[in-house]
């Protein structure tokens, strides 16, 4: 379903903001716990970006940006604030760069589809199975650590070793 | 084959993002607080509308009525909610707003003073200043009819939660009536043209209670609430022309309140470019603690890393950064502004916090969270500073 038809329904009263959620919440809660370093408070803050685009989904012009760059940037701004209001230190131009890394990216589903296959390809196994966990499944790095019974620094190595590994092959 | 820019975080989330996994309990979490926030706007709205004490006098009342009588009630409410009779429910109260005065203020803008009643469902009135933005051509007069209209859809939104049962933004206006035909009516706003298809479903309201679709002509500026394309709700009947419910008008007023924690002073409720925190070297941080504070004011000098700002009662604030935050911005993100620089002059806002017994008019480095320029940013880019 084309994400505007979504939209569009939403807004004329259609229950069907789920869809929506269920297309970027990953992406997103990854993002805000790049921006704060805590998953859960990653997670409260991916959800009041959620509710408050809702919220103002009747403003949202989608001639202008697409839904995701809008709801990323109402994150990041939820983000800013929770970092001011808990007296980190907080510098606008710091904050660009780093939410750049995981802001939306729009690829061709060619280039989907390539990325997906560099996944399945990587070795050893597990690291493999880490990024689906956390890029694709929504896993927390604790949870992964639960379910593959090892400690939480050992995931955290493995993604990143993974993520070198395509950076290799997908360059 | 990859973007060069998309980094490979970038390239993960996107491929998971049309993969149907994911966490289920989040969406599920999600979606229930965007229902419970909806139900308790509704509950509050209603609170609003009623007096309890009221409505439970009014029904024990009714328990100690005969049952013939009862009945009689019933069948009465029944001929109220069919056919012409909604004449007599009110469904908001009227919002109206008159002007009670116009000032030219301290920063060269004309303000209004408007008394407000019935807006947002409050039956008390209230007064209050908007502040007209420059080469909007209002005048005080219209402003108070753009904050009347403001009221208004406020009015019409919460009665789309309440008494539909539907998202606010379901509320569609403005539009003027071009035709009216019995199965349809053709509105347009600009070169948007509509049809919408009445039914006898279809309520018509006028002056926030039901009314009949005979009091509805053409050049008539109304607002309708849509259920999908299929279904017209209603067809409500706006009390002033269309214009003063665009968004080019209602973004041309900005109301001005007290500052928060400087209640002597008053801030208006308008936007603008940070100019701190915008680096690391050498800025004040944001680890500021205590009570948390807001001041705007005008420029009225600028030495090294200390400025001063004149606020709107006339107080000075001096505000102490730790290095020349003005004249950083100017030299190194103007140009990502259109060239705007700050200036002597200009309006300011601050954010910061401050602790119990400190001098209140003096704001070191290490209390600011943020410095603003007020400015609005217009369609075409241009900065207009306020």
């Amino acid at each position: 379903m084309d994400e505007t038809e979504i939209i569009k329904a939403v807004i004329e009263g259609a229950d069907r903001y789920a869809e929506l959620i269920e297309r970027y919440h990953v992406g997103l809660i990854i993002h805000c716990e790049h921006l704060v370093g805590d998953r859960d408070e990653a997670e409260d803050i991916a959800q009041e970006a959620f509710i408050k685009a809702y919220e103002q989904l009747a403003r949202f012009n989608p001639a202008q940006a697409r839904f995701s760059t809008w709801l990323y940037k109402i994150a990041t701004n939820a983000a800013i604030d929770y970092l001011r209001k808990h007296m980190r230190r907080v510098y606008a131009e710091d904050i660009e760069t780093i939410a750049a890394v995981t802001m939306p990216a729009y690829l061709e589903e060619e280039e989907r589809q390539e990325v997906r296959a560099a996944v399945r390809h990587l070795s050893p196994p597990e690291y493999r199975h880490v990024i689906e966990a956390y890029y694709w499944h929504g896993k927390s790095y604790q949870q992964i650590a639960e379910e593959i019974h090892v400690p939480l620094n050992t995931v955290r190595t493995w993604l990143r070793r993974a993520k070198l590994q395509l950076k290799e092959k997908l360059s | 084959m990859r973007r060069p820019k998309a980094t490979i975080e970038q390239c993960l989330i996107d491929a998971g993002d049309h993969l149907p996994h994911g966490n289920s309990a989040f969406v599920e979490t999600t979606m229930q607080a965007i229902r419970k926030k909806q139900v308790s706007e509704t509950f509050a709205s209603v609170l609003r509308r009623t007096n309890a004490t009221k409505k439970e006098r009014f029904i024990m009342k009714l328990k100690h009525l005969p049952k013939a009588a009862i009945m009689g009630l019933a069948v009465a409410g029944v001929l109220v909610v069919s056919g012409s009779a909604f004449a007599a429910y009110q469904l908001w109260l009227s919002p109206s707003a008159s002007l009670e005065g116009a000032k030219q203020n301290q920063y060269g803008r004309t303000e209004a003073l408007v008394k407000l009643q019935h807006c947002a469902q409050l039956s008390i009135s209230r007064d209050i200043s908007a502040e007209i933005k420059p080469h909007s051509g209002l005048s005080p007069e219209d402003a108070a009819k753009v904050l009347q209209a403001y009221c208004e859809i406020n009015a019409m939104q919460n009665w789309a939660i309440t008494g539909l049962q539907v998202h606010p933004s379901a509320v569609m206006f403005p539009y003027t009536i071009d035709q009216m035909s019995g199965a349809a009516l053709k509105v347009s706003a600009g070169n948007d043209a509509r049809n919408l298809p009445l039914s006898r479903s279809t309520r018509y309201i006028v002056g926030g209670g039901y009314a009949d679709r005979g009091q509805f002509h053409p050049g008539d500026s109304i607002a309708y609430v849509a259920n999908g394309a299929s279904a017209t709700l209603a067809v409500i009947k706006l009390s002033l022309p269309a214009t003063y419910y665009t968004n080019e008008k209602q973004n041309a007023i900005a109301t001005r309140e007290a500052c928060p924690g400087n209640p002597q002073d008053s801030c208006l409720a308008a936007g603008g470019i940070t100019i701190f925190p915008r680096n690391t070297e050498g800025m004040a941080n944001t680890q500021a603690s205590g009570k948390h504070l807001q001041i705007q004011g005008k420029l009225v000098g600028h030495t090294g890393a200390t400025f001063t700002l004149k606020s709107s009662s006339g107080a000075s604030y001096t505000i102490a950064a730790s290095s020349d935050a003005i004249q950083e911005f100017n030299t190194r993100y103007a140009q990502n502004y259109s060239g705007t620089t700050v200036e002597l002059g200009d309006t300011l806002n601050v954010m910061y916090a401050q602790p119990s017994g400190a001098d209140p008019h003096k704001v070191t480095a290490d209390q600011i969270n943020s410095i603003d320029l007020l400015a609005e940013v217009s369609k075409t880019g241009l900065i207009n500073k306020y």
